[in-house]
């Protein structure tokens, strides 16, 4: 059956033999790739809550953030 | 008469005779084969008599004891192409220029999701590069992965959207947080790795450059590897390279 999904491309120069290679991720890189997505799926989430829990906060506050800088100092 | 007897006017009429041709008119550069030849023609050279030697390419004059080839002259430039002119004090002679420097390894222009530069020499001291003029799908961070590793770089340094470094991460060449806009191409870093080669110590390093935002960075600190760095993979950390060029070289 064809493959129906098409992987990233990687670049490899081989200082060897000159030569530039263009190809698609193997397996190894792939599964490394998906990983590092996960990763940073997850890790901009968190982020994204972060800086939502402060909006809230400050908002409950009553403040700016430019305020609560002022008032800690 | 022997050669080498200066200068003579001849009268209109006078007889020339072999001791005048000898002794005033053998005197310009002779010119033999080898010193072998001009030995076998010269049985008693004069003080001053010159010659020209075909295989050494040299001028020699007869000191009166000796045949020296004179300062000034050239040794020869045949199959010395490339190398200095130097001197013991006595003779001149070619010597080979030796390497020092940066030698441009190679140009590469990223492409793809990773771009790796692979089989790297390990003859030099250092590795230093240069990336620039990088574009992307989407805003991105620059991160160079010396052989593919993700995990062993340290840093503090400082950058203009965040004073902290970084740890137990790829080499974050355009700084710690700071997001690249995919719409310039206006940047430019450069990285250097000391002891790259070396198989029993870890490998210094240090960054800096400026993007279009503004952001410039600073770092130093440290691979920590005591393998040998035999390749670098550059990524934009999750996105796609879409321009950008890697000049990389090896410091002697």
């Amino acid at each position: 059956m064809p493959k129906t999904t098409t992987r990233p491309m990687v670049r490899i120069h081989d200082l060897a033999t000159n030569e530039v290679i263009d190809r698609e991720m193997n397996d190894e890189e792939f599964a490394q790739y998906e990983a590092d997505q996960a990763a940073r799926a997850l890790a901009a989430e968190a982020k994204a809550k972060a800086e939502a829990d402060k909006a809230a906060l400050l908002a409950r506050l009553g403040l700016t953030e430019d305020e609560l800088k002022t008032i800690l100092g | 008469m022997a050669a080498g007897q200066g200068f003579k006017t001849f009268a209109n009429g006078e007889v020339l005779s072999a001791a005048d041709v000898n002794g005033y008119l053998m005197q310009g550069v002779l010119v033999f084969a080898d010193a072998t030849a001009r030995t076998a023609a010269i049985t008693s050279p004069q003080e001053g008599q010159t010659t020209y030697l075909k295989d050494t390419d040299v001028i020699q004059v007869y000191s009166g004891s000796a045949w020296v080839t004179k300062s000034g002259a050239l040794p020869t430039q045949t199959g010395n192409a490339g190398k200095y002119l130097t001197t013991d004090g006595t003779d001149a002679s070619w010597g080979t220029v030796s390497a020092g420097g940066m030698t441009l390894l190679s140009t590469t222009t990223l492409s793809g999701t990773s771009t790796t530069i692979s089989s790297i020499s390990q003859s030099y001291k250092s590795l230093y590069f240069i990336i620039h003029s990088v574009n992307a799908a989407s805003n991105y961070i620059i991160q160079c992965l010396p052989n593919n590793s993700s995990t062993l770089a340290s840093a503090g340094g400082y950058d203009t959207s965040s004073a902290a470094g970084y740890a137990g991460q790829a080499i974050r060449i355009s700084g710690v947080n700071n997001t690249l806009l995919s719409s310039s191409t206006q940047n430019a870093y450069a990285c250097r790795i000391d002891n790259y080669a070396s198989t029993t110590s870890l490998k210094p390093i240090s960054h800096y450059g400026m993007g279009a935002s503004g952001v410039y960075v600073n770092f130093a600190g440290c691979f920590r590897s005591t393998t040998e760095i035999t390749s670098l993979v550059f990524n934009l950390d999750g996105t796609t390279f879409t321009g950008g060029t890697v000049l990389l070289y090896g410091v002697s």
